[in-house]
């Protein structure tokens, strides 16, 4: 008895507009969701292939566990060549949409070629069709789903779709499920419209089977009460990302990005106008959480007064709060409510986004942009007016806005005038975080992500613990783990914490629900179990890391062979080395380049890779089961022979 | 003489449709929504989250607690009388 896949792909050709059902080929062996998605990648996309154009292909992908009842599985993992890094790329986004895609019977839809006019592909009462969208083209993410769902009568549609500024492929768009989860990076939502593909619709009436239905039921139950009794989920349940890590944290004092991310702490007054009870009193509706997960870690919003009543969207998580708050020196709750609103109906990645308006913002600052460069648009640090005029042009590529459609990268290349100095951007993907040069490790898995400026790859989350050394060398093997300014070892967490992500993209789950997250909660022990349970194939943990350290190469062996990408992608923007903390408990902190450089040296040994270049070799990747990929790298010249 | 039911505090509900899944596991040995004696809509934008029960509900017979009550994390979903 078998069970987790469906055991079936869906392979999609836009161009000729057919649609094929293929049993899912399990030869890589590498779990699925993420993972297998990565091998199809890596083995058709060729170098020199154009982001948008027709011979990308973007994978939507499902993982073993989901749609199951083992917390959290209901995330979605898409794959594409990256328009905006020009390297590998991969989003993953929350919400209902996952699930719908496995009850619909598939494993994985992989989308070819594109489409002469709008369409959208439906996946609704066991059907497989590709229907006209042209009376969709044009709507927000939010009336499209509403339209999709009239037209089938059912409210149960679930819909990932683009908005405004993926059909104008503006490469800082996203994919939206739910009117507010999203897969959002690497320009996935411009190679959607670049393809014509205005939305996915799923609605299926078949179910996740498992190979051992009892043993799985009991993973999922233990699985399911260890969430809920640990402290931190329940934090998580009750603030959010907004409250435990947006503003200033729970307990005060955290990290936060402010001002292109110039400074890394915030004006007090201003901090407390947007913290996360500050939401929930004034505009709060109810808590949110997405398909099967104990933790709800959103929380819907509605401004009921003033200029911006009647705004609303369904989560406002840190990123969010800090990307349209801090980072613009922006305190008005309603402002916020009202941009993230936006982004989430015209499509628009928030992180991407906000790396681009503080850009202009300190841009204007300099005064290297002036109110004839916007078109009569105020910007600067602390100017919500503008905002949502400025969101709308972004989208539209429009007026002023239109500078910033495709990425802050893209935009300070543009503009020139050496604001590039100030773009914050890692391999051309925008960043919009906090806490680089307070935490090393967590700089280092940002600087490190495979799909350019992620921190939800291989950045321990451990590093502002207050735990003594002797828990670090238990836990971690390390010494430094809880010491935020140290150096030494954070190799090893970014590491152990590329692996487990990989695994956990790869089976369909959320990485909350891990030891990432918190210490007290699971890891890959049981997600071996869970999985053995779930497709009667036997996985323990060191399997499943052996496999995350597989998938990791095969997504940087695409970043070498189509970007080149090597030691000089793998660093934060310059600021972060040479404009220190000011003020807080981090006064001072400040990354170091000597030492920076000698980290990644050490990172690149940990993993088998070259020092020097940060190249694979063939011995390491032949160690791994590669030695395909390493074959191909050779044939490019891509590869350090050892 | 008042009978056992399940009742719902719709303030509570996150719409996460672990009940859902909860019930059909037990009526299907499997996971889904097709099959589910407990019928979930939620829309947070909308303020609307409703649960209905279908005639297939039976309160999971010689169970002590339903499993879509022991499933529920934000605890919207309760056994009582009424």
């Amino acid at each position: 008895m078998s069970g987790g896949w469906t055991g079936k792909t869906l392979e999609v050709n836009l161009t000729t507009r057919t649609c094929r059902v293929e049993p899912t080929d399990h030869a890589g062996a590498l779990v699925g969701g993420r993972g297998w998605a990565a091998r199809r990648l890596f083995d058709e996309v060729a170098p020199g292939t154009d982001p948008l154009g027709p011979e990308n292909l973007l994978i939507f992908s499902t993982g073993p566990l989901t749609g199951t009842l083992f917390p959290a599985a209901g995330r979605l993992c898409v794959t594409t060549k990256s328009a905006v890094t020009g390297g590998y790329g991969s989003a993953n986004g929350g919400g209902h949409f996952a699930p719908e895609l496995k009850y619909a019977g598939f494993d994985h839809v992989v989308v070819r070629g594109a489409a002469d006019t709008p369409v959208y592909l439906a996946l609704v009462g066991d059907r497989v069709e590709l229907r006209d969208a042209r009376a969709l083209w044009g709507l927000t993410t939010w009336e499209t789903e509403d339209t999709i769902r009239r037209e089938f009568g059912d409210p149960a549609v679930r819909v990932a779709s683009i908005g405004p500024a993926g059909e104008r492929a503006a490469r800082l768009a996203c994919i939206i499920i739910d009117k507010g989860r999203s897969a959002s990076w690497s320009g996935c939502g411009g190679i959607m419209g670049a393809k014509n593909l205005k939305a996915i619709a799923a609605r299926g009436s078949g179910h996740a089977a498992v190979a051992r239905f009892d043993d799985f039921m009991d993973e999922a139950r233990h699985a399911w009460q260890w969430v809920r009794r640990t402290k931190a989920m329940q934090q998580m349940g009750r603030y959010g990302t907004h409250g435990i890590s947006g503003m200033d944290g729970l307990l005060t004092g955290k990290p936060q990005g402010v001002k292109n991310l110039s400074e890394g702490q915030w004006d007090g007054d201003k901090t407390i106008r947007l913290k996360q009870v500050v939401f929930d009193e004034r505009f709060g509706l109810n808590r949110v959480a997405c398909f099967g997960c104990p933790t709800p870690c959103a929380q819907a919003c509605r401004v009921t007064s003033g200029p911006l009543d009647g705004s609303r969207c369904l989560a406002v998580h840190a990123n969010t709060v800090r990307a349209f708050g801090p980072n613009l020196d922006i305190d008005c709750a309603e402002t916020i409510i009202r941009a993230t609103q936006l982004v989430g109906e015209f499509g628009m990645d928030l992180d991407a986004t906000t790396a681009a308006i503080a850009w202009a913002y300190e841009a204007w600052e300099r005064g290297l942009l002036t109110a004839s460069d916007t078109e009569g648009l105020t910007l600067g640090w602390g100017q919500a007016a503008a905002l949502p005029e400025l969101l709308r042009q972004m989208a539209y590529r429009e007026g002023f806005g239109a500078l910033l459609s495709d990425g802050v990268a893209e935009a300070a290349r543009r503009l020139g005038r050496s604001s590039d100095s100030f773009a914050m951007s890692i391999k051309g993907m925008g960043l919009n975080d906090k806490g680089l040069r307070e935490y090393v490790g967590w700089a280092l898995g940002i600087a490190t992500s495979p799909r350019g400026a992620g921190h939800l790859n291989g950045a321990p989350l451990c590093e502002d613990r207050r735990f003594p050394r002797e828990l670090s060398e238990k836990r971690y093997g390390i010494p430094t783990a809880f010491e935020p300014a140290s150096y030494d070892d954070k190799e090893a967490l970014v590491l152990l914490f590329e692996r487990l992500k990989a695994v956990i993209d790869s089976l369909g789950l959320c990485y909350f629900q891990s030891y990432w997250y918190d210490e007290e909660i699971y890891g890959l022990e049981e997600h071996a179990r869970a999985l053995s349970a779930a497709t009667g194939v036997d996985a323990d943990a060191r399997a499943l890391e052996r496999i995350g350290e597989r998938i990791h190469n095969i997504e940087k062996a695409f970043n070498t062979l189509h970007a080149g990408f090597g030691r000089s992608a793998d660093v934060p923007p310059e600021r972060f080395f040479s404009e220190p903390v000011k003020t807080g408990k981090f006064a001072g902190a400040v990354l170091d380049r000597w030492r920076w450089n000698d980290l990644l040296t050490r990172y690149y040994a940990a993993h088998g890779w070259d020092p020097a270049s940060g190249w694979q070799t063939r011995g390491g990747l032949e160690g791994l089961g590669l030695g395909d990929v390493a074959e191909t790298l050779a044939r490019h010249g891509r590869l350090i022979q050892d | 003489m008042p009978k056992q039911t399940i009742l719902f505090e719709p303030h509570q509900c996150t719409g996460c449709l672990a009940c859902e899944l909860a019930c059909t596991s037990r009526k299907r040995g499997a996971f889904g929504r097709e099959g589910s004696a407990i019928r979930m809509t939620f829309d947070a934008l909308a303020g609307l989250a409703d649960a209905t029960f279908t005639a297939a509900c039976d309160l999971c017979g010689p169970l002590v607690t339903p499993l879509c009550v022991e499933f529920c994390a934000p605890r919207a979903l309760a056994l009582g009388r009424r």
